[in-house]
C-alpha cells in the first residue's frame, strides 16, 4: 500500500516533516507562557540617566561646572552570577564588591555610576555576564577645588546639593532622560534603541560675578598663609565696593567637588565666608567709629587718654601691646588700634543707638546673597549689654559676624557710605536664552555720610602708612585697611592662645576698586597678630593682582 | 512526472529535475542573507569587516558549486567501482583529526582539519562515503537477514563511528547511525534494525553520559527551566526566538536573540533566528522547501526502483537521507524535540564543510537522476 510513496521508509520521512511542522506551529503560534515571560523581561530596561546639566560660568565666561559624558554600569540580577562579584575587587570599592557578591533582587542594580575611563575599561574588559554599560552625563568641575564652596556640588543623579548648584538647581537641573535599552546577553555592548531627551527643551546657565583669576590668586595665597601659620580655618572675600559684586570668595579647608568621597566631610564643605561666624576684633573698629561719628557721640578730632588698661563696670579692657598710649586723637586711636580708646568711644554711644546703628550696618542678620548656608551672626539686644559688654563690642568682641558681613561693611566705607547687598550671580538664563535673573547694585541703606566715609578712608589709609597695617603697605598702591586680632570665645570664656587674625581693607583709597578681607582662624605657630599673619597674605594677593594687571600702582610725582 | 521524464529521456536531450538544485539554491541564498545580517557585528569586532563571515560563506558556496558540477560529470559507475576506496579515504581523514598537531581542537572536541586557511570537517565527507559504499554493498552482497545486518551493516557502522566517538562527536555519530540504519531498512527491511536499533539506543546512553558537557545539554533538554540562566539557557533562548517571531516575525535584522542570547545564531541556531525574524511564515517555508525537495528526491528514487539496478535506488535513498538526517537532528534539537547536538542546518547554516558536501550530494543526486532517466 506504500508503493505509491516509494515505500514505508519514505512515509516515515514525510511523517518527520509533519512532526516538525506541528512543532514549529505550536512554538510560534502558541508559545509557552514561561517563554513569553522570559522574552518580555530580558531585553529591555527603562533606565533614567543624567542628561546635560546647565553650565556655571565665571565673570569672563569660563566654565566652572559643566556636564561631560561618562560611563555607568548596572547589573541585571537575572543574568548575574554573584560568584563573579569577587572579580570586581580592586576595580570597585570593597563594599560595592561585597554587595554584588550576594544574591541581588529585582532586575536592576547600579554597579558604578559615572566612572572614570580607567575603571570603565577595567569593568568592560572583564566581560562579565549581567553587567551592562550605559552612557550618561557627569558633572565636571574642571578647576577642581577652585571656588568649590560657592559652586557647590550635586548628588550622583546630578541634583544640586549645595552652593550655586543647589540654589539655582531649578534652572541648571534637567530631568533624567529615560533610556530604553536593548541588552545583550553577555553585556559586552549595549544597543541604545531609544533615547528620550528630557522634556522642556534645553537647560539654563548661571553666570557668576567671580573673576577666576582673582579667585585663583586668593585661594593660592590663602592656602599658603594657612600652611605657614598652621591655622585651623580661613576665609577671603573680595568685593567690588561700587556694585557689591563678589569677585572672589575663598574658604579653607577646601575640597574637590569631583571627588565624591570628600563631600561627606562637613568641615570641608562649609563655606567659611558666609557660613562661619567669628568675633571680628579690631577690624570692626571703623564700623564703631562710623556709628559714633554719625550719631554725633564724638568729635572727629577729640582726644582720649588711652592707658594700658581701663576698668569698665565688672571688667576691664586692656591694650593688646603691653603699654599705654597716653593721649590719642580719634584717628590715632584707629591707627594704633587702641583698645582703651575705643572702649571709651563705645561707652559714649547709648546702647540702643549703638545697637540700631550696627543693625543698620547689617550686623546680627543674614547677608542676603544667592547662596545657601548663610549664618546671621550674633548681635545681642541692648538689654543684654551689661557691664563690660558695650566696651567689648567697641573693640569687636562679644559679637559675631561672617567674613561677608564685614567685607560689605568695609565696602560701604570704601564707596562713600552706601551699604550694598553683595551679589555673586550676575545673570541666570533659561534654556531659551531668556534672562530669568540679573544681579546688580542694590543699595540697602546709606550708613555713612560722604564726609564721615571720607574721614574713615583717610584714617584707614594711615593705618597702612604708619599704623598696625604697615606690613601690607605696597609702594604705589593707596591701600586703606584695618588689622584685627580677636580672641576666640568658647562657652562664654575667651580661650587662651586661640585667635582669629584678620586684615580688611580696600584700594585705591579714593574711588576704590577692590575690597578685600583676609581672615585666618586659629593660627598655631606662635604668630597671631592680624598685622603679622593676615596682612602679608593680603599684600601678596594685591601684588599678584598687580602682576597680572588687574590693579595698577600709581606713579607718584616727586 | 515520471512519464514526462521518461518520454524526454527517449530523446537526445535528458533533463534533470531542476528543483533538485533550485531548492537548495534558494535555501543557500536565504542562509547567506541571514549570515550577513547576523554576523555583521561579530565579524566587525573579531575580523575587522562586517562582511567577513558572510563573504567566507559565499566563498565556500562557490567551492561547493564547483564540487557539485564535478560530481555531476562523474558517471555513477565510478562511485560503484570506487566506493570502498572512497570510504576508506574518508575514514583516513577522520582518523587524522584525532592526531594532535594535525587535527584542530575547538570547544573540547577534535573535529577539524586545516586546509590552506579553511577548516574542514571530515565527518561531512564520511556521510557521503558511507551512503555510497553501503548502498553498493547492499546491492552486491548476497547476504540476507541477521547475517547481513551483523556482517555488513553493523560492521560499516562500527568502523565508521569509531573515530567519531574519539573526537568526540555525538551529532556526527547520530547522523552516521541514522544513515546506516536507513540504508539497511531500504535494502533489507525493518526487522533487525528495529530489534537491535532499540538496543543500540539504550547502549548510547552511557556514551552520552560520559561527556560532561553532553550531560548538561541532555538534562537541559528535559527541563531547561531548572537552570534557566545556566544549562537551560541556550534551549530556552531558542524557544524565546520562536515565540518572539510569532506568525510574521519581527523583520530581518530586527531580531534581538542574536544579541548573544542565542550562542550560535548563525550556525546551529540559525533556524531559531529565522523563526524570530521571519516568524512562522519563514520557518514553515524552510520546512516546506525541504519537503518539496524530498518529494523530488522520492520521484528519482521511484524511477530508480523501476530500473533493475538496486544500487541506484539505494544510492538515491542514501544520499537523500544523508541530507535529511542532519536536517531532522538540527530542527529536532532547536525545537526541543531531542537533545542539542551541534549539527548545522544543511544549506542554510554557516559552515563550509557541510555546505560543500551537501552540494556534492545534490550533484550526485542529479547525476543519478540523469542516468536513471537516460536508461
Amino acid at each position: 500500500m506504500f508503493k505509491r510513496f516509494g515505500g514505508f521508509h519514505w512515509i516515515l520521512v514525510f511523517a518527520c516533516f509533519g512532526v516538525l511542522a506541528w512543532r514549529v506551529a505550536s512554538l510560534q503560534l502558541l508559545p509557552d507562557p514561561r517563554v513569553q515571560r522570559q522574552s518580555q523581561r530580558q531585553y529591555w530596561n527603562h533606565v533614567p540617566v543624567s542628561t546635560n546639566r546647565g553650565v556655571i560660568y565665571d565673570k569672563n565666561g569660563n566654565a566652572l561646572a559643566l556636564s561631560v559624558p561618562a560611563s555607568s554600569f548596572f547589573i541585571d540580577p537575572a543574568f548575574w552570577d554573584p560568584a563573579n562579584g569577587q572579580k570586581l575587587a580592586g576595580i570597585l570599592p570593597q563594599d560595592t564588591v561585597r554587595s554584588v557578591s550576594s544574591q541581588l533582587k529585582g532586575r536592576f542594580t547600579w554597579l558604578a555610576r559615572k566612572t572614570d575611563q580607567k575603571t570603565a575599561e577595567a569593568i568592560r574588559s572583564l566581560g562579565l555576564k549581567g553587567i551592562y554599560e550605559l552612557h550618561e552625563k557627569k558633572r565636571l568641575y574642571p578647576n577642581k577645588s577652585l571656588l568649590a564652596h560657592v559652586i557647590g556640588f550635586c548628588d550622583v543623579d546630578d541634583k544640586g546639593l549645595s552652593g550655586i548648584e543647589l540654589v539655582w538647581d531649578r534652572v541648571l537641573y534637567s530631568p533624567p532622560g529615560v533610556r530604553v535599552l536593548a541588552k545583550e546577553s553577555s553585556g559586552k555592548t549595549l544597543d541604545v534603541t531609544a533615547f528620550s531627551e528630557s522634556a522642556g527643551g534645553g537647560i539654563g546657565s548661571v553666570n557668576l560675578t567671580v573673576d577666576s583669576r582673582i579667585q585663583f590668586i586668593v585661594e593660592r595665597r590663602l592656602n599658603e598663609g594657612i600652611a605657614e601659620h598652621g591655622a585651623k580655618w580661613g576665609s577671603i572675600v573680595c568685593l567690588d565696593p561700587n556694585s557689591g559684586a563678589v569677585l572672589a570668595m575663598a574658604s579653607w579647608p577646601s575640597f574637590d567637588p569631583n571627588d565624591r568621597k570628600e563631600l561627606a566631610n562637613l568641615k570641608k564643605i562649609v563655606n567659611n565666608s558666609i557660613g562661619r561666624t567669628y568675633e571680628p576684633g579690631s577690624t570692626f573698629k571703623p564700623v564703631i567709629l562710623g556709628v559714633a561719628l554719625e550719631r554725633g557721640s564724638i568729635g572727629k578730632n577729640e582726644v582720649f587718654n588711652c592707658p594700658y588698661r581701663i576698668k569698665v563696670a565688672d571688667g576691664h579692657v586692656s591694650e593688646a601691646e603691653n603699654r599705654g598710649y597716653g593721649k590719642l586723637s580719634v584717628p590715632e586711636i584707629l591707627v594704633k588700634s587702641s583698645n582703651t580708646g575705643m572702649a571709651q568711644i563705645g561707652l559714649r554711644v547709648k546702647a540702643a543707638d549703638m545697637y540700631s546703628g550696627l543693625r543698620e550696618w547689617g550686623f546680627g542678620k543674614t547677608v542676603e546673597i544667592e547662596l545657601n548656608g548663610m549664618e546671621s551672626g550674633l548681635l545681642a539686644t541692648p538689654e543684654q549689654w551689661r557691664g563690660v559688654v558695650p566696651s567689648n563690642i567697641a573693640i569687636g568682641q562679644g559679637l559675631a559676624v561672617t567674613p561677608l558681613h564685614l567685607a560689605s561693611a568695609i565696602g560701604a566705607i570704601a564707596n562713600g557710605g552706601d551699604l550694598l547687598r553683595p551679589f555673586i550671580v550676575s545673570e541666570v538664563r533659561d534654556g531659551g536664552g531668556d534672562v530669568l535673573y540679573a544681579g546688580g547694585r542694590h543699595m540697602l541703606r546709606e550708613v555713612l555720610s560722604r564726609e564721615t566715609a571720607q574721614w574713615l578712608r583717610s584714617s584707614l589709609r594711615d593705618v597702612v602708612r604708619k599704623g598696625t597695617g604697615r606690613s601690607a603697605d605696597i609702594p604705589g598702591i593707596e591701600l586703606a585697611a584695618k588689622t584685627g586680632t580677636a580672641q576666640v570665645a568658647e562657652r562664654g570664656e575667651y580661650m587662651k592662645g586661640k585667635w582669629v587674625a584678620s586684615f580688611g581693607g580696600f584700594w585705591p583709597v579714593e574711588k576704590a576698586q577692590y575690597v578685600l578681607l583676609v581672615v585666618i582662624g586659629e593660627p598655631s605657630k606662635g604668630k597671631y597678630y592680624g598685622g603679622v599673619v593676615a596682612a602679608p597674605v593680603f599684600r601678596r594677593i594685591v601684588e599678584d593682582m598687580m602682576q597680572i594687571g588687574l590693579t595698577a600702582a600709581i606713579e607718584r610725582v616727586g | 512526472m515520471e512519464r514526462a521524464y521518461r518520454q524526454e529521456s527517449e530523446g537526445v536531450h535528458v533533463r534533470v529535475d531542476p528543483l533538485l538544485w533550485m531548492i537548495p539554491l534558494v535555501l543557500v541564498a536565504f542562509g547567506i542573507m541571514m549570515i550577513f545580517s547576523l554576523t555583521a557585528q561579530v565579524s566587525l569586532e573579531e575580523l575587522g569587516s562586517p562582511f567577513a563571515l558572510g563573504l567566507r560563506q559565499v566563498q565556500w558556496f562557490c567551492i561547493a558549486i564547483g564540487a557539485m558540477v564535478m560530481v555531476y560529470v562523474i558517471p555513477i559507475s565510478f562511485w560503484r567501482r570506487s566506493s570502498g576506496i572512497i570510504w576508506l579515504f574518508a575514514l583516513l581523514l577522520l582518523v587524522l583529526t584525532l592526531i594532535p598537531g594535525v587535527g584542530i581542537k575547538a570547544g573540547g572536541a577534535r573535529r577539524w582539519l586545516g586546509v590552506g586557511g579553511f577548516r574542514f570537517q571530515p565527518v561531512e565527507f564520511l556521510s557521503l562515503a558511507v551512503a555510497v559504499h553501503l548502498a553498493k554493498l547492499m546491492s552486491v552482497s548476497p547476504k540476507r537477514g541477521l547475517s547481513s545486518f551483523l556482517s555488513v551493516t553493523l560492521m560499516i557502522l562500527g568502523i565508521s563511528v569509531l573515530p567519531l566517538i574519539f573526537q568526540p562527536n555525538i551529532g556526527g555519530t547520530m547522523v552516521i547511525f541514522g544513515l546506516v540504519m536507513a540504508l539497511h531498512v531500504e535494502a533489507r527491511g525493518w526487522s533487525w534494525p528495529v530489534f537491535l536499533g532499540g538496543g543500540a539506543l539504550m547502549a548510547s546512553f552511557p556514551l552520552i553520559l560520559s561527556a560532561g558537557y553532553r550531560v548538561r545539554r541532555y538534562m537541559a533538554f528535559l527541563n531547561p527551566w531548572e537552570e534557566p540562566m545556566d544549562s537551560g539557557f541556550q534551549m530556552i533562548q531558542g524557544l524565546v526566538a520562536f515565540s518572539n517571531g510569532g506568525i510574521l516575525g519581527v523583520g530581518i535584522g530586527k531580531g534581538l536573540q542574536k544579541l548573544n542570547y542565542l550562542p550560535a545564531a548563525h550556525t546551529d541556531y540559525i533556524f531559531a533566528t529565522i523563526g524570530e525574524e521571519f516568524g512562522f511564515v519563514g520557518t514553515i517555508s524552510v520546512i516546506l522547501l525541504f519537503f518539496l525537495w524530498t518529494t523530488r528526491a522520492c520521484s528519482v528514487y521511484k524511477a530508480a526502483r523501476s530500473t533493475e539496478d538496486p544500487f541506484l535506488a539505494s544510492l538515491v535513498w542514501g544520499v537523500t537521507v544523508s541530507v535529511l538526517i542532519p536536517f531532522f537532528i538540527n530542527l529536532g534539537g532547536v525545537l526541543k524535540l531531542m537533545p542539542l547536538t551541534g549539527i548545522p542546518l544543511p544549506f542554510v547554516s554557516y559552515g563550509g564543510s557541510s555546505l560543500l558536501f551537501m552540494w556534492a550530494k545534490v550533484g550526485l543526486l542529479m547525476r543519478a537522476c540523469r542516468e536513471i532517466y537516460a536508461s
